[in-house]
């Protein structure tokens, strides 16, 4: 979590703050006292003045109902994949280190070209909310399923890649593609003169660690059809394609769980459907079932101005299917992986780890969680010191030369988390920790498992927990474990940029395995 | 201060306070300084960061019987603190005012200044060139502390892209650091 240069920002922004000049002190009385209705906070509508938002003063809008979130919506189960058999786990570790990437020069793919003034869509009311597109660019890249037409004056952008950037996030050697990051490809739309600020049109694709299909956009309004853009919203071949819609969101915030409700302008305005897709694809056939990496998204968030709301639905309903589109691209490699994620590691912590000597290891105890645990020489400990209003940090740090940080946490709740298990993000169990269990958050004693995942578009981790049974469904586990002492703890890897050695991976691992409780 | 000496202080300004008049004056006494930090940290100007909570605190009193609870009522509030920042960074004239002398951190007292005052610098720096999506999110991660779901509701977008901003700008403190050394 904390390698050199996030702990100078965490210090440096609080040094800011130390420095600001005085802001004053803000009068509750102020707040509280009566306004004009011509003086409306931003973001939100008063209670007395509701702003109907545009869709409502639109004839043939509806509503569309947010259901629940992602978290409920994935108990559609899925089976959890590669738990291994239980087995203890031995001592110590062994090094190699991974030869670097080579670098590979990006080749630009993206160029906006102009077309003529598209026919108007049949069926689709939209004379009110659209503008000409006389003039217009058009943006299309092989990379992208859709192409779209904007402003002339409009910026278009997207994350440049380079053989050093890709260097640096320990990027597979083929990891270069213009317009991707470790998280997905993305393409930004801004208004002009606003360079970073203002509104985004971010069209992203989503699919390519499986998690572009979870859950319904929560809280938005249908704004418009599209009955001449069919999308696929699942890979399941029995599942219909259905119209594209225009959808449009408060985005000053949104409640999950139920009806949308009138938080006032400025809106979020999306391409979906009518049951709020969060992604979707396009195609004369459903690419999903091969290529889940054809699903995207598009859509303006952060609010949009009411001088720009036109443009922008303008925007999301120019969208055509990209016939050159090659969903192969960014390329996968041997085993599926996508090539622009963080590099893997070169075995499992636990391979080597019997050759690891800890004899000369210190002993880091923390009483507030009444454990121990065997640090390696050149890894260092720091406790984070304690809030200036005397709250307690609960955070203590091993981290490695690299900076590769495991985190011991007495600061979390003991309570069971529950995650779908995808493609993707396959954690993997490599055992339990001999004579130790922990009873979980419903008392129930449990072995303490080992578990570890390698780098995707998130470094590789370790960390232990104890697991729940679950029948052919969510991974539910607790890595926060109540080992007797005053509070619950964390033992594992930390919010790390960079991936480990292949060394420090072991003997992060051969650390876990040395924790013993105190009393 | 107690409820009693409150209710009176403000009844000329309105009537009898209710329970949720106490609840919102109590969360402004708790927040708005840390609040006021966090507009500081993302508007970098002193008054757009008064400007700000300000709008968004009032903003909030106009709706906050019908706020929803728990986690979801901190995601509300950032959001809408975040959202007023961003607001005020985008009313902002395009020629911006010469920099405040105000606005710049101080040498430090103590152990080491040139150093602290070097690593304060590079990371007022580095602020200062991020958008204000992204210093939010480094605001949000490194001074709020807050998870990348949490984040992720405050800025309105994706876990993928909070932690593509905060991973985006540790990478150029670094290249900033090391390119002057």
């Amino acid at each position: 979590m904390m390698d050199e240069y996030e702990r100078m920002l965490r210090d440096g922004l609080r040094q800011a703050v130390d420095r600001r000049p005085p802001l004053g002190t803000i009068d509750p009385a102020e707040l509280m006292a009566p306004r004009s209705t011509d003086d409306e906070p931003i973001g939100l509508a008063t209670p007395e003045t509701p702003k109907a938002p545009l869709a409502r003063r639109h004839p043939g809008v509806r509503w569309a109902i947010g259901v629940a979130a992602a978290a409920a919506a994935a108990a559609l189960l899925l089976l959890v994949p590669g738990l291994l058999t239980p087995k203890p786990i031995p001592a110590t570790p062994v090094a190699t280190s991974p030869p670097a990437p080579e670098p590979v020069e990006p080749t630009p793919t993206i160029e906006p070209t102009t077309e003529p003034e598209p026919e108007p869509e049949p069926g689709v009311d939209l004379a009110d909310l659209t503008v000409s597109t006389a003039g217009w660019k058009t943006f299309s890249s092989p990379e992208y399923p859709i192409t779209f037409m904007y402003p002339p004056d409009w910026e278009l952008s997207y994350s440049k890649r380079t053989a050093a950037l890709a260097k640096a996030e320990q990027l597979t050697p083929a990891g270069i593609v213009d317009g991707c990051g470790v998280d997905g490809c993305d393409v930004h739309l801004r208004p002009p003169g606003q360079g970073d600020e203002g509104t985004h049109v971010v069209l992203m694709r989503t699919g390519f660690y499986g998690d572009g299909f979870s859950g319904p956009i929560p809280g938005a309004w249908l704004l418009a059809t599209l009955p001449n853009l069919q999308v696929w919203t699942s890979a399941d071949p029995t599942v219909e394609p259905v119209a594209a819609t225009v959808m449009m969101r408060s985005a000053a915030g949104f409640r999950v769980g139920g009806p949308p409700k009138d938080l006032g302008a400025p809106y979020d305005y999306m391409l979906s459907t009518a049951e709020l897709a969060p992604a979707i694809a396009v195609g004369e056939a459903n690419p999903l079932a091969e290529h889940p990496e054809a699903s995207f998204s598009f859509e303006a968030n952060g609010g949009v101005p009411e001088d720009q709301v036109n443009t922008v639905v303008t925007i999301l309903t120019s969208v055509r299917e990209n016939p050159d589109f090659n969903p192969t691209q960014p390329a996968r490699d041997k085993s599926g992986r996508p090539k622009f994620w963080m590099r893997s590691m070169d075995a499992a912590p636990t391979s080597g780890i019997d050759s690891v000597d800890s004899s000369g290891w210190e002993t880091l105890e923390v009483p507030d969680g009444n454990i121990s645990l065997r640090v390696p020489p050149k890894w260092k400990v720091s406790t984070l010191a304690d809030d200036d209003d005397g709250t307690r940090s609960g955070i203590t740090h091993i981290v490695a030369p690299s900076g590769y940080v495991i985190a011991v946490l007495t600061n979390g709740e003991a309570e069971f988390g529950c995650q779908s298990v995808t493609e993707w993000r396959i954690p993997e169990r490599l055992g339990y920790l001999p004579g130790l269990t922990a009873a979980d958050a419903d008392g129930v004693e449990r072995t303490v498992d080992l578990w570890w995942q390698d780098a995707t578009w998130t470094p590789a981790q370790v960390w232990l927990s104890v697991t729940r049974p679950t029948e052919g469904s969510l991974l539910c586990s607790q890595s926060v474990i109540d080992y007797g002492g005053l509070y619950p703890v964390y033992v594992g890897s930390a919010d790390n940029s960079k991936n480990p050695t292949q060394a420090e991976l072991v003997q992060a691992a051969a650390i876990l395995t040395s924790l013993e409780r105190l009393s | 201060m107690s409820l009693g000496v409150e209710a009176d202080r403000l009844k000329g300004a309105t009537a009898v306070m209710t329970a949720d008049d106490t609840s919102f004056v109590e969360f402004v006494r708790s927040r708005a300084d840390r609040f006021l930090d966090l507009a500081w940290l993302v508007t970098r100007d002193a008054e757009d960061a008064r400007d700000a909570v300000q709008d968004a605190l009032a903003g909030l009193y106009a709706r906050w019987a019908l706020l929803p609870t728990g986690d979801e009522f901190e995601a509300y509030v950032y959001r809408t603190v975040v959202n007023s920042c961003l607001g005020v960074i985008r009313r902002r004239p395009r020629s911006l005012p010469v920099a405040q002398p105000e606005g710049l951190p101080m040498a430090p007292v103590g152990a080491d200044p040139a150093q602290a005052v070097a690593a304060s610098d590079e990371v007022w720096r580095l602020c200062g060139a991020l958008s204000p999506d992204q210093r939010t999110a480094v605001v949000l991660r490194f001074y709020q502390d807050l998870s990348f779901a949490e984040i992720a509701a405050a800025l309105g977008c994706r876990e993928s892209t909070a932690r593509s901003h905060v991973h985006r700008a540790v990478l150029a403190l670094r290249a900033q650091v090391e390119g002057q050394r």
